[in-house]
């Protein structure tokens, strides 16, 4: 009787304590396993210093079709405290960099030193310091390049929805800055046609150096982004070396008028021209001017000769 | 010495301001086409304000030409007098290219049958009827490029649109050059510019003799 007293009081402890359970001792947890919990849209917790409820759900659809879909959970949240339920408190002192694992060669291309140096430029690390990291933009958990589809139309609105979830949404902006919100369409009053400049270039075409980086992430304040029409709207528009470098091959190697056309290439006022047409019609032009230039001609020397 | 008063206040009104319009238009239109920084003919900015406002006007002046020529008796000299006139476009033609420099009389003379020579007559039913309602229609287009048809001969977006644009919008350039310099074809160099003023056409003695020989 007093055993199995023991035995049941050992039972109930071990019910009712907070001795964490082992998830994973030898084996690799799997991330449907992390998801069995993280893929319920309704998990977070409130934060106790900023009161913010902030949630701890990964969509699994968009994880599987992010660049990150090969990657186990585990590979980057490697605190010993995820390794047991509940997590240990010091999993919260987590502190993922993109540059941890993209230093390797193969992410060479991206030059993420080099992110990393213009972010540290940017308005929002110098206005917001560490409160503002990749992350804040970039969801390593649904991030996707979408440069490798190179259709601009789709690229300009996945790209400008990461600017957007902030810039058109007053209340996920208050999170982060007191500073009175001011809608887009106003800060673009002098933009024609805003909403259609938006639907077909990336916010960044403007609000990146025109010189940097055609990845560059240095975010210029308002009051520094381009607003000279003739950067765009130019033969040699910035747009051939930012949005319509990542278009496909094939239109890219074939410029000109008529393979603009063949190639479904949007149409840019200034930009679009082909310099054979543009020749011929000048030529046109100059011929019809000397034909009137010799007929007055004619006509005055024939005056002349009659008056005589 | 007759006058014979041709054109009424409306339409001279219409067409200086359509000729002011014209200019903006072709001036702004080519700065446009050409823009870069580094030869900037009028900024980019400037020469949009410009454009756009002067196509909206030649648009009200387009309805205001409609309106007039259906009202009123200026209609009927572009209505088509499709008798004869190869011959008499060949008539006008061979004047411009031969009889103009041995001072011949004009093969034909403006009067309140017909006020057009056959060339004037083709050439304004192309212009007025065919490439301007193009160039408006287009031009709306690139205006309001939200109503633009998403796909246009299996071309998508804007580019159709603005090719037919451009491309009317040059042969216009040709038509407004060559228009001027044949304005100075009448009786003197100045004759057709100060008819289009004060509204009346001079009869010469010239195109009476050429009536009395009809």
């Amino acid at each position: 009787m007093r055993i199995k007293h023991k035995l049941l009081f050992l039972f109930m402890f071990l019910l009712f304590s907070e001795i964490p359970v082992i998830i994973a001792a030898d084996h690799e947890v799997s991330n449907g396993f992390c998801l069995r919990c993280h893929g319920m849209k309704t998990l977070s917790y409130r934060d106790s210093t900023t009161n913010a409820i902030v949630s701890l759900f990964v969509d699994s659809t968009k994880f599987n079709h992010s660049n990150h879909a090969d990657l186990n959970c585990t590979d980057c949240h490697t605190e010993e405290g995820f390794l047991q339920y509940p997590h240990s408190p010091s999993v919260k002192e987590e502190n993922l960099y993109c540059t941890q694992c993209h230093e390797a060669s193969e992410f060479k291309k991206f030059n993420f030193r080099q992110r990393e140096k213009e972010f540290k430029k940017s308005v929002h690390h110098l206005k917001f310091g560490d409160k503002f990291s990749c992350f804040s933009c970039h969801d390593p958990h649904e991030f996707k390049t979408t440069f490798s589809e190179a259709i601009p139309k789709k690229m300009v609105a996945e790209d400008n929805i990461i600017c957007l979830s902030c810039h058109d949404a007053p209340l996920q902006l208050s999170k982060l800055t007191n500073e009175p919100y001011h809608d887009l369409i106003t800060a673009h009053q002098w933009l024609p046609k805003a909403q259609l400049h938006w639907k077909s270039v990336r916010c960044i075409e403007c609000h990146t150096p025109a010189t940097g980086d055609v990845y560059s992430h240095e975010i210029l304040p308002a009051e520094k982004a381009l607003k000279n029409c003739e950067t765009c709207h130019t033969k040699n528009s910035i747009l051939f070396s930012k949005l319509y470098r990542f278009r496909s091959k094939e239109s890219r190697q074939k410029t000109g008028f008529f393979k603009t056309i063949v190639y479904n290439s949007p149409y840019v006022v200034g930009m679009t021209r082909d310099p054979f047409i543009d020749r011929l019609s000048i030529l046109i032009f100059l011929l019809m001017l000397a034909g009137i230039l010799a007929h007055g001609i004619g006509r005055w020397l024939a005056t002349r000769r009659k008056l005589r | 010495m007759k006058k014979l008063y041709l054109y009424p206040l409306w339409l001279r009104v219409w067409h200086w301001t359509n000729a002011t319009l014209y200019i903006l238009l072709i001036l702004t239109g080519i700065s446009m086409h050409y823009s870069g920084s580094d030869n900037p003919f009028i900024p980019f900015k400037t020469a949009r304000l410009i454009h756009n406002t002067a196509g909206i006007l030649l648009v009200f002046m387009y309805l205001d030409f409609l309106i007039n020529n259906l009202f009123t008796w200026n209609g009927k000299y572009y209505l088509p007098q499709f008798k004869g006139l190869p011959n008499r476009l060949y008539l006008q033609t061979r004047y411009y290219l031969f009889g103009i420099f041995k001072g011949e009389p004009h093969p034909f003379n403006p009067d309140e049958k017909s006020k057009f020579n056959p060339l004037q007559q083709v050439t304004y039913i192309f212009v007025m009827f065919v490439f301007m309602p193009v160039l408006i229609i287009s031009g709306l287009f690139l205006l309001f490029p939200e109503y633009a048809p998403d796909k246009f001969l299996g071309i998508g977006g804007l580019l159709p649109m603005a090719i037919l644009h451009t491309v009317v919008a040059y042969f216009l350039t040709l038509f407004t050059i060559a228009h001027i310099y044949l304005g100075t074809t009448g009786h003197t160099p100045a004759s057709n510019f100060k008819s289009m003023i004060g509204g009346y056409h001079i009869i010469t003695h010239e195109d009476h003799s050429k009536k009395e020989k009809d």
